[in-house]
């Protein structure tokens, strides 16, 4: 139990995605997940596709869970600041949409050469979505 | 002699452009407002992205990242230029197209060839007209970027640029300088050089002045700013004792791993600057629609009232000279 809280931001691109006290965060690191606590050791990774969960103080619920694709994560023992381009609020993953986004970029993928540079953002794009539903899948079995 | 009714006619018509360019007026300042305060949101994360570089790049001796690598000669060129979807801006797209036109011209003339990515309806008209080919083309989301496009683009770029099919990636785009000004900017973003950490902190700062003329416009967004101004302010706080900070993989790896997201940032900032300068080259072509047909109202007014006197005159000469007539009898 930490004797204070630490602030937490989750920035992205479009604004701040979450930002309030937290008491343990846990982040998908380059090397593996790793957690913090207050007064952790200053640090800075780089990010894995994964979640982030955000234990909050005094939350009745459990653990905040967002699904980040890449981006790093900075550390100094009282605040954690999360940088990702493409974050987002488990709750408002909707599975029927990425599995429509799936099947449009799956065809784009077909209609071009594999050596194509526009191929690369499409395959991510597909890896991306398809984490997104594993993710649902998971937590609702 | 005009006629008296086809001035009427004529006074309605431009009457009622007038209500439609006044609706427009309106419509862009409420959307300039919109605009600004998603560029706004957008700062803390470009500013926490661009000091975690140059910590980086500072404890980092050489860093051999091949984003970073200026290449000699350079044979292909990824061009991105950023226009509207929709016109009625002035000379917003077609300032920026004339500048994307000209530098392809140069470019071709010194035997380089240009990959075309198209932003916006209207760039992607303009160079199908000219028959240049387009390899990328985004269109519906000027007024509204998403920072999946940005993402598709700079994946693009980088893939192409890693493997040497472009040996330079540059964005074409209107910056908002203030509501009421655009420049046309160009920008190399690949390779990213030394220099242009510190020229986005110049960006950093025209981003600021923009707000603070947005601030004048519309007082409701302050609040909302001094907000983003205190988290970005908070995110440097944390930035501040970068001396003593563990790096996982190592500050090469975190380095090689941000340039990507470096390159997204600046393009997803491109499209927001493009969007935001949109709405306020609306705004000023609009106020100078509305302008204009008050003006012609009134000399239309007075033409009309003019003939009327006329008309009247001529009656009453008329029927003056017809009972002086009768008189004289």
């Amino acid at each position: 139990m930490a004797e204070q809280p630490m602030v937490c931001d989750i920035v992205t691109p479009s604004g701040m995605l979450f930002s309030g006290e937290a008491e343990y965060v846990a982040v998908p690191a380059a090397e593996g997940e790793i957690g913090f606590l207050y007064k952790c050791a200053p640090f800075m990774s780089t990010l894995k596709r994964g979640t982030v969960r955000i234990k909050e103080v005094m939350a009745a619920e459990a653990a905040q869970v967002f699904a980040v694709d890449g981006g790093y994560v900075e550390v100094d023992g009282y605040k954690v600041v999360v940088l990702a381009s493409h974050a987002l609020d488990v709750k408002d993953v909707d599975v029927a949409v990425a599995q429509e986004r799936i099947a449009t970029n799956e065809k784009r993928l077909a209609e071009l050469d594999a050596d194509d540079s526009r191929a690369v953002f499409i395959r991510q794009e597909i890896e991306w979505q398809q984490f997104l539903v594993t993710l649902i899948e998971n937590k609702s079995a | 002699m005009p006629n008296l009714r086809d001035i009427k006619k004529r006074i309605n018509s431009v009457e009622s452009t007038k209500q439609i360019t006044r609706t427009m007026e309106m419509v862009a300042t409420a959307k300039i407002r919109r605009a600004t305060e998603r560029i706004v949101a957008s700062t803390p994360y470009a500013m926490a992205m661009v000091e975690v570089l140059e910590a980086i790049a500072n404890r980092s001796a050489a860093p051999a990242s091949p984003l970073l690598k200026v290449r000699t000669p350079i044979r292909r060129i990824a061009l991105i230029v950023v226009t509207s979807d929709r016109g009625l801006a002035g000379g917003f797209n077609s300032n920026v197209l004339r500048a994307a036109d000209k530098f392809i011209a140069a470019k071709r003339a010194e035997g380089i060839e240009c990959d075309i990515v198209a932003c916006g309806k209207k760039a992607i008209g303009y160079f199908k007209y000219r028959k240049l080919p387009v390899a990328l083309a985004f269109r519906d989301q000027s007024a509204d970027p998403q920072i999946s496009q940005a993402r598709e683009i700079a994946t693009m770029a980088i893939d192409s640029f890693i493997k040497e099919k472009v040996d330079q990636v540059v964005v074409f785009y209107n910056h908002a300088k203030n509501v009421a000004d655009q420049v046309v900017t160009s920008d190399v973003i690949l390779p990213v050089e030394k220099v242009e950490y510190h020229e986005i902190g110049e960006e950093e700062a025209t981003t600021v002045h923009l707000d603070e003329s947005a601030k004048a416009a519309a007082a409701a967004t302050s609040a909302l700013m001094a907000e983003a101004k205190s988290s970005s302010r908070g995110v440097t706080s944390a930035g501040e004792a970068q001396g003593d900070f563990d790096y996982e993989p190592g500050a090469d790896e975190v380095l090689d791993a941000l340039l990507p997201s470096y390159v997204e940032t600046r393009i997803f900032y491109a499209l927001l600057d493009s969007a935001a300068g949109e709405q306020g080259a609306r705004r000023k072509a609009m106020k100078s629609a509305t302008d204009n047909a008050t003006e012609m109202v009134s000399t239309l007014t007075r033409i009309f009232n003019r003939a009327r006197q006329g008309a009247i005159t001529t009656e009453i000469t008329e029927i003056v000279g017809g009972a002086a007539a009768l008189e004289e009898e």
